[in-house]
């Protein structure tokens, strides 16, 4: 109805596909981002690396969908990463709309080279509209673009547009409308005779072997083939055509040629044409001074200074994951333990409260509270590349990376990898060489991440002596930086035999712009903070949710009923000597109970010493104040107990509650380990158990890093439960580090040692127990080949560097 | 009794849900070539 | 017409590219970020390490390995 009334003249709906095609840094994705807003989704195109975005604008009664490819400097491909933009554009791509048109967006403040391109596409004939972007930046360097003339010359419309600000939209949309509905004709260049008639006979031959191919090649495409004479296509035709075509390939590109190199006579006619054009459409004054980016790269890339505001950068950025995140991940945490025990109040014991408390809970919860972290680091990788100073940070590290074979561009995702390997691996996009990419990915998970934290802390704590080096250096805080080194010390080699051997690529060009400093745009990041976030907690709800459960199916089945009434008649036992109100005693009760006085006294005594623990750094001190505060308690107490005959009696019916309470923990402790030992988990723990042994390992510590594949910080939980305590143990809290440090073997021995916990902590440095890791892994490479190796290689790595550990310190005696 | 039934319920809820998440995973793998996504590899 | 590399360059020196080499991938790039036979190119600096170098050239800001910029010819 409503159709009928607004526009009678469009009966039915308008339905477009447009690219958008362009250099990197040219404003292509703010202006993708005004032209669709929300509506817009990631395109994966199979194979390869590169993604674009799809997004749907609308323009009166029409819909435009709109294919972000991926900002690329030239047509080129070399390949299959490169290749995509083309056969996209060319609409080869299944699952992906074939465009009727094309917006070449381009840099007014560096055209010439931004025309490059612009000619490969506007040759391709489809119906073009050029999108004039960073006009402002252009003023400010003393370059005027006359749009109107370039529309001209080119015989292409042209819109400047200015998508921060929101301005051009409209008219880029009313023009794309019409120039789709009225489409003008391909660019036509003139290249040397000898060059046109390589391209000519090439795409006559190429048209032959059309059938083979499955498509018709296009003039544009022979041409590129011809330049390029190597990459994805060239591949596919030598396949196709066998021998006979190669020779006659290379034939025509020796003709088409002339003693010189295709490339160059590409390159120059094309700028050679651009060149011309400019003439007439800029007017370059000559400014006095130095730009803004000039002033801002002299210090920011210069020798000394440059160096140290990256150092200070990084320094910000590894301090800020671990410090601003504190509070939050603190609240996070006691967030769910609170809902941990309101559900846990709410529900009667049995299974469904042990799936909820112990599985659900601690599970999803122990992964959501590395959020912070998360966003803490996307904050800053957006806004530094926002910026433009990530490009500045490959320049300054190219030369330390490229002596391990890998690329200035490497240094920032493995950076990124200290806090978390899946947006690390990410972000290794930005590494165009495909060889250099997979080794970064491959190596990005050597680094330390957040996750491991937690394990260190925990073993750190409980076995290496709090005592100074040298006098000054606190020996846990070394031993905990050796533990972020053996990480790096480990990718080293790797890297080296990686690229000296399977992903050996010629040196590739490390060739990199270094765009204008730009202020970030608080949109941008806002949104990358909320997509980031938003699949990462999706995936917490979702899949590690899935696996808490099945973990703790494993670990709570099968429940003999025999077991618990075993455990039920020795509570009874336990119960039988002390009279019904020593039993019944609730302090969380509502019944008024005389022993609850006491209880409050004793609660706050426990209080204080908790937060003596966590003040007073020194032993002696520490000891001091819990006797003072036991002073204190037991002088309440005795006021307490003199005021009647009966409050005597409540005062020694509270200390019989008190060791009835203790008894009782112990034997629900016990019911539990035995449950354990019964389980699958358990059950499964005895089988592995002679392939851990060597590792100074029993099989609890080699269940609890089995059941810590979905994620490595699982494994402080697990130990939690393993340990008779219940999942909830935190890695900070006293209790289970005693209980680590106090833990036996079945012949009595204390089961950790020093030996044992170095083991454990090498071991979860080097392995690969992180299934998000791996699976974005192979998102990433699209294929399995690479999560799978590199889960074979770091376990492998892992236990034998573990072995070695245990075995070296156990033999020195620790 | 209840109880039980929501537990096997929910254990195999998760169980499904993993293996179709695998399963998903795996089939994306599997289609995927290294060529391009070119019509000939299909 | 006397010529050099680009790798041997002084910081603040401008030449004009006189020949652009090296292998086909390289000199594609090369070719395809501007840095042609004719076009103007200056040395702003180099990384804190030595290498790689920045250029400006067709106005905007390049930055290229030391073994790379040897395989661009420039005026002396």
């Amino acid at each position: 109805m409503t159709d009928t009334t607004t526009s009678g003249r469009h009966a039915r709906q308008d339905k477009h596909t447009v690219a958008l095609m362009g250099n990197p840094n040219t404003g292509k994705s703010s202006l993708f981002s005004a032209l669709t807003g929300t509506r817009q989704k990631v395109a994966n195109f199979p194979g390869v690396t590169v993604e674009a975005k799809i997004g749907t604008a609308r323009f009166e009664n029409s819909e435009i969908t709109v294919i972000d490819l991926p900002g690329t400097y030239s047509l080129s491909a070399r390949s299959p990463d490169e290749r995509v933009a083309t056969e996209a554009l060319l609409g080869r791509i299944e699952g992906t709309p074939k465009p009727d048109g094309v917006v070449v967006v381009l840099d007014a403040s560096s055209l010439d080279r931004n025309l490059y391109l612009g000619t490969q596409v506007l040759e391709f004939g489809l119906p073009a509209v050029i999108a004039l972007t960073m006009m402002d930046v252009a003023e400010t360097r003393g370059i005027t673009v006359d749009a109107k003339k370039l529309s001209e010359t080119l015989g292409v419309p042209v819109v400047v547009v200015n998508a921060p600000k929101g301005r051009g939209l409209d008219e880029l949309k009313a023009t794309l409308h019409r120039t789709l509905h009225h489409p003008g004709k391909a660019l036509e260049l003139s290249y040397p005779e000898d060059f046109s008639r390589g391209v000519d006979t090439l795409h006559v031959n190429l048209c032959d072997l059309g059938v083979e191919l499955g498509f018709k090649p296009t003039r544009p495409e022979a041409l590129r083939l011809l330049v390029d004479g190597a990459g994805p296509f060239f591949e596919e035709c030598e396949e196709v055509g066998g021998e006979a075509w190669t020779k006659q390939f290379f034939e025509i590109r020796e003709l088409a040629g002339a003693g010189r190199s295709l490339s160059m006579v590409e390159a120059q006619t094309r700028y050679g044409a651009i060149g011309g054009w400019m003439r007439d459409v800029k007017q370059t004054e000559t400014r006095e001074g130095r730009t803004k980016t000039d002033v801002v790269d002299g210090i920011l890339t210069h020798k000394l200074w440059g160096s140290l505001v990256f150092i200070l950068a990084m320094g910000v950025i590894f301090q800020s994951i671990y410090s601003w995140s504190g509070p939050l991940m603190d609240a996070i945490d006691g967030g769910f333990s609170a809902l941990g025990s309101w559900v846990g109040g709410m529900l009667s014991d049995g299974a469904l409260k042990s799936l909820i408390v112990d599985g659900i809970i601690p599970g999803v919860g122990g992964v959501l509270i590395f959020l912070p972290q998360i966003l803490i680091l996307f904050l800053f990788i957006a806004v530094l590349e926002d910026l433009g100073y990530m490009a500045r940070a490959a320049f300054l590290m190219d030369r330390l990376m490229s002596r391990f074979g890998l690329n200035g561009r490497s240094f920032i995702p493995m950076l990124s990898g200290f806090a978390c390997a899946v947006p690390a691996i990410m972000g290794t996009r930005v590494i165009e060489d495909r060889n250099t990419r997979l080794t970064t990915i491959f190596l990005t998970p050597f680094m330390s991440c957040s996750a491991r934290l937690p394990v260190y802390v925990l073993f750190i704590a409980a076995f290496v002596p709090e005592m100074k080096v040298l006098g000054f250096i606190e020996l846990q805080g070394l031993v905990l930086f050796a533990m972020y080194w053996v990480g790096v010390l480990a990718a080293i080699p790797t890297a080296l035999v990686l690229k000296k051997g399977i992903l050996k690529s010629k040196a590739t060009p490390f060739l990199l712009e270094l765009p204008s400093y730009k202020a970030p745009r608080i949109k941008a990041v806002g949104r990358t903070l909320i997509d980031r976030g938003g699949s990462f907690i999706k995936r917490a709800g979702t899949i590690i949710l899935a696996v808490s459960i099945l973990v703790w199916a494993a670990g709570y089945f099968p429940h003999s009923q025999a077991v618990d009434d075993q455990y039920d008649a020795e509570v009874a036992t336990a119960e039988a000597p002390y009279d019904e109100a020593t039993v019944e005693f609730d302090p969380e009760s509502a019944d008024p109970s005389a022993l609850l006085p006491f209880y409050e006294v004793d609660s706050a005594h426990e209080a204080r010493v908790a937060a003596f623990e966590e003040e007073l750094q020194d032993e002696a001190e520490l000891e001091t104040a819990i006797a003072e505060s036991k002073k204190q308690r037991n002088a309440e107490m005795a006021k307490l107990a003199a005021e009647s005959r009966d409050a005597t009696q409540a005062l020694n019916d509270y200390a019989a509650w008190k060791d009835l309470n203790d008894a009782r923990a112990e034997i629900e402790n016990q019911r539990a380990g035995h449950h354990l030992e019964n389980s699958l988990l358990g059950r499964a723990g005895h089988l592995i158990e002679p392939a851990v042994k060597p590792l100074g390992w029993d099989w609890r510590i080699g269940m609890a890093a089995i059941a810590s594949f979905p994620a490595r910080e699982v494994i402080v939980a697990t130990l939690g439960t393993i340990f008779n305590l219940g999942g909830d143990q935190d890695e900070e809290s006293d209790s289970l580090r005693e209980v680590v440090k106090d833990a036996k073997r079945a012949d009595g021995t204390p089961l950790f040692t020093l030996a044992t916990g170095l083991s454990i902590m090498v071991f979860f440095a080097l392995c690969a127990q992180c299934a998000a890791t791996l699976a974005v892994m192979r998102r990433e490479t699209n294929s399995w080949k690479w999560p799978v190796a590199s889960f074979l290689y770091m376990t492998t790595l892992a236990y034998l560097a573990a072995l070695v550990t245990y075995q070296v310190a156990h033999a020195l005696g620790a | 009794m209840l109880e039980t039934v929501v537990i096997i319920a929910i254990v195999t809820a998760a169980a499904a849900f993993a293996g179709w998440r695998a399963w998903q995973t795996l089939r994306v793998a599997k289609g995927a070539k290294a060529c391009g996504g070119c019509e000939k590899c299909e | 017409m006397p010529s050099q590399t680009l790798d041997k360059l002084p910081i603040g020196a401008t030449a004009t590219v006189l020949d652009v080499a090296g292998e086909p991938a390289l000199q594609q790039r090369l070719l395809e970020m501007g840095v042609l036979p004719g076009v103007e190119i200056k040395v702003v600096r180099f990384a804190p390490m030595g290498d790689p170098i920045e250029v400006k050239v067709m106005g905007y800001s390049l930055s290229l390995r030391k073994s790379e910029a040897a395989h661009v010819q420039v005026s002396a």
